[in-house]
C-alpha cells in the first residue's frame, strides 16, 4: 500500500462522486416532470376543502343562531377567498422548490430565417 | 357479480370482536371488533417495526444493503424535516418518520391483489391529519402562547382591512386538515375504483367469445399502466402527506408569515 495507490483512490473517489451528483440532477428532474397531476390534484384539493369548510362552518352557525342562511352564504364566500389564498400560497411554494430555468431557454429563439 | 364489483373490495368486515361498550337497547353502543382493517394497520406497522430493527441490528459501520435502505429512509425524513421545518422541527422528526412509513407501506401493502387499502377510509385520513393539526395547534399554543394567534394576522396589513382578511386566514388554516385528508383518502380510492373498473372490464369482455377476448386486449394493457400508475400515486401522496406535515409544524414553529 503506496503513496501512488492512495492518488488513485481519491481519483476513483472523485469520479463516484461526479457521477452521483448527477444521478441526483436526474432524479430531482424527473422527480418534477411525475408529479404533475401530484401537484394538479393539490392545488385542486386545497381550493375545495376550503369552500366545503367555509360552507359547514356557515350551516353550523346558522343551526346555533338560527339565521339560516346568511352566515352560510357569508362563510361560503369566505370560504372561497380562503381557497384562493391557499391556492395562491401552494402555487408559490411549488415555484419557489421548482428549479431555476435556464437562462437561455429564457430568450425567445428567432426561427424566422427572413432577414 | 361480486367479482367486478369495483366497490366490494372496500367492505370491512369484522375478524373477531372484543366485545361491546355502552348501550343498554339492542344495538345501542358500540362494538370494539378487530377487522381487516385493523388487521392491515397492525401488520404495516409490524412490517415497519421489525424491518428497521431486523436491518440496523448488525450496526455496520459499512451498511448491508438492508441497513442501507433504512438509512437512507432516516436520511431521507430527516432532510425533508430540516428544509421546511428547521432544525428545531427535528423534533418531530419521529412523528413524521412514522407518519411517512405508516402511510407509504399501508398504501404499498394496498397494491397486492386480495389486500385491503386501510388509506381508502376517509376516516383513517382524517383522523391522521387531525393528528398533525391537534399537534400544530398544541405545540404552537405551548411554546407561542397568544402569538400562535399571529398566524392569521399577516403583518404589515391596515386595521380595516384584517376584519376580512383574518376570517379568510382563520377558513384557511381550518380547511387544511380538510385538505390533507381528502387528497390522500381521494387519491387512493379513486385509484383502486378505477383499477378494479378496467380489470372487470377484461373478465366481462372475455366471456363474449373470440372478438371478446380480443378486444380484452385493450383494458388489459391499461390495467397493468395503471398499476404502475398507482405505485408511484401510493409513494407520492404518503411524500405528500408528510412535507405537507412539515410546512404545517413550521407554522406552529414560526408563526407569522
Amino acid at each position: 500500500m503506496g503513496r501512488p495507490e492512495t492518488g488513485d483512490l481519491a481519483a476513483k473517489l472523485g469520479r463516484i462522486r461526479k457521477d452521483r451528483e448527477a444521478g441526483q440532477a436526474i432524479q430531482a428532474l424527473r422527480q418534477n416532470e411525475m408529479t404533475g397531476a401530484g401537484r394538479a390534484f393539490r392545488l385542486a384539493s386545497e381550493f375545495v376543502a376550503a369552500v366545503i369548510v367555509g360552507v359547514a362552518l356557515g350551516l353550523a352557525l346558522d343551526a346555533v343562531f338560527g339565521t339560516r342562511p346568511i352566515l352560510m352564504i357569508v362563510l361560503l364566500l369566505l370560504g372561497f377567498a380562503a381557497g384562493v389564498l391557499n391556492v395562491v400560497r401552494a402555487a408559490a411554494e411549488m415555484n419557489a422548490s421548482a428549479p431555476q430555468p435556464n437562462p437561455d431557454d429564457l430568450v425567445p429563439v428567432d426561427d424566422d430565417d427572413d432577414d | 357479480m361480486a367479482g367486478t364489483d369495483p366497490i366490494h373490495q372496500f367492505n370491512i368486515y369484522e375478524l373477531f370482536s372484543f366485545g361491546s361498550v355502552g348501550g343498554t337497547e339492542e344495538g345501542g353502543g358500540f362494538e370494539l371488533a378487530f377487522t381487516n382493517s385493523a388487521l392491515f394497520m397492525v401488520l404495516a406497522v409490524g412490517l415497519i417495526a421489525s424491518y428497521l430493527i431486523l436491518s440496523t441490528r448488525g450496526r455496520g459501520l459499512v451498511p448491508s444493503r438492508l441497513q442501507l435502505v433504512s438509512e437512507m429512509s432516516y436520511e431521507f425524513i430527516a432532510n425533508m424535516v430540516r428544509n421546511s421545518a428547521g432544525t428545531e422541527g427535528m423534533k418531530f422528526f419521529p412523528f413524521v418518520f412514522s407518519l411517512f412509513s405508516f402511510i407509504l407501506i399501508v398504501n404499498m401493502l394496498g397494491m397486492f391483489p386480495y389486500f385491503f387499502t386501510v388509506t381508502t377510509h376517509f376516516i383513517i385520513c382524517a383522523a391522521l391529519a387531525l393528528l398533525v393539526i391537534g399537534i400544530v395547534i398544541v405545540y404552537g399554543v405551548m411554546r407561542n402562547g397568544f402569538g400562535f394567534l399571529k398566524l392569521f394576522v399577516p403583518s404589515g396589513i391596515p386595521l380595516p382591512v384584517l376584519f376580512i382578511v383574518v376570517p379568510i386566514e382563520v377558513l384557511s388554516f381550518l380547511s387544511r386538515p380538510l385538505s390533507l385528508s381528502l387528497r390522500l383518502f381521494g387519491n387512493m380510492l379513486a385509484g383502486h375504483i378505477v383499477l378494479k373498473v378496467f380489470a372487470g372490464f377484461v373478465v366481462s369482455l372475455s366471456s363474449l367469445g373470440f372478438f371478446g377476448i380480443v378486444g380484452a386486449i385493450l383494458p388489459l394493457g391499461m390495467t397493468i399502466a395503471l398499476t404502475g400508475l398507482e405505485f408511484l400515486v401510493a409513494g407520492l401522496q404518503a411524500f405528500v402527506f408528510t412535507i405537507l406535515t412539515c410546512v404545517y409544524l413550521n407554522d406552529a414553529i414560526h408563526p407569522g408569515h
